[in-house]
């Protein structure tokens, strides 16, 4: 990994992440506000892709978990009463639409992919997962996505609970309490788990 | 310092170091923290480290889906909320 020097080890180690609002695009929603349901119905399907691709399958597993992720959102988005639960229970749904995939699949192994790594769409095109923003320095988007290939490789060697936790707290940015209530699980275990987890993909990372 | 020379009180600290860099830690444990990795370059290394992981995971998410899978998302809504039920799944 880069080394970054002597620091201020009491800073926290934070991330600019565009947080959407998911309450707002709810009670939106309710009002029949077309351009907040659609909004709804595609973070949905975002984050069953990214659900699938970095915790729990491959690229077919993401496709049937989007379409879960956005019938489910599409029924009953409009009707929870407490729009500020909607994020937990979207990322809740999500979790089962990939465990219910994973299932129809039992027979084929997990794969974790990269979100750099190419792969093939249903027409057999290749396809790039995500391209590196060219207006950064290039030398440093090498890098950024050196690393990302790498810390996908180890992922795919955390064990299922710890590899998910980190997902939700770190890559998906949900508090402790949102990714307890996702997981079902106390604070204190996701605390436990995310600690653990990331000891191990530093040893691993340093290794490299 | 090496590894092999971390002491028990090391290993009680690191046993703290995601709280730490979560700032998650009360004032009194986290200068405690602080002081033992001020004079510690073992566990200072270690959660320099450990919070360069962070780093790296935290940059590694929240990305937006590549276009071919957000063109056939948009088309899954449009289709969606066109026929106002659930539509097949377009693959």
């Amino acid at each position: 990994m880069t080394k970054r020097g002597d620091r201020n080890l009491s800073h926290r180690a934070q991330t600019p992440r565009e947080e959407p609002d998911y309450a707002a695009l709810v009670r939106a929603a309710q009002t029949g506000n077309q351009a907040a349901v659609e909004r709804l119905l595609m973070r949905a399907q975002e984050v069953a892709y990214r659900f699938s691709l970095m915790a729990c399958g491959g690229a077919d597993d993401a496709e049937d978990a989007m379409q879960e992720a956005l019938l489910k959102t599409y029924r009953y988005a409009t009707r929870i009463r407490n729009p500020e639960a909607f994020k937990t229970w979207l990322y809740r749904t999500v979790k089962n639409a990939c465990l219910i995939s994973r299932r129809r699949r039992v027979d084929e192994p997990a794969r974790l992919l990269s979100l750099d790594e190419p792969l093939h769409g249903p027409e057999g095109r290749e396809r790039a997962i995500d391209a590196a923003d060219p207006s950064k320095d290039p030398e440093a988007v090498a890098i950024n996505s050196r690393l990302r290939r790498q810390l996908a490789r180890v992922l795919r060697r955390l064990p299922g609970p710890y590899r998910v936790v980190v997902f939700l707290r770190e890559m998906e940015g949900l508090s402790t309490r949102e990714v307890a209530d996702v997981l079902g699980i106390s604070e204190a275990n996701v605390k436990t788990r995310l600690h653990r987890a990331r000891l191990f993909l530093r040893q691993e990372l340093e290794e490299r | 310092m090496k590894a092999s020379t971390r002491t028990v009180r090391c290993r009680a600290f690191l046993e703290r170091l995601s709280l730490y860099i979560d700032d998650e830690l009360s004032g009194p444990a986290r200068r405690t923290v602080t002081l033992h990795l001020r004079g510690c370059p073992c566990c200072h290394e270690l959660a320099d480290s450990l919070r360069r992981t962070v780093v790296l995971c935290r940059q590694s998410g929240g990305r937006r889906l590549p276009a071919a899978v957000r063109a056939r998302a948009r088309a899954r809504i449009t289709a969606l909320l066109a026929e106002g039920r659930p539509s097949p799944a377009k693959r």
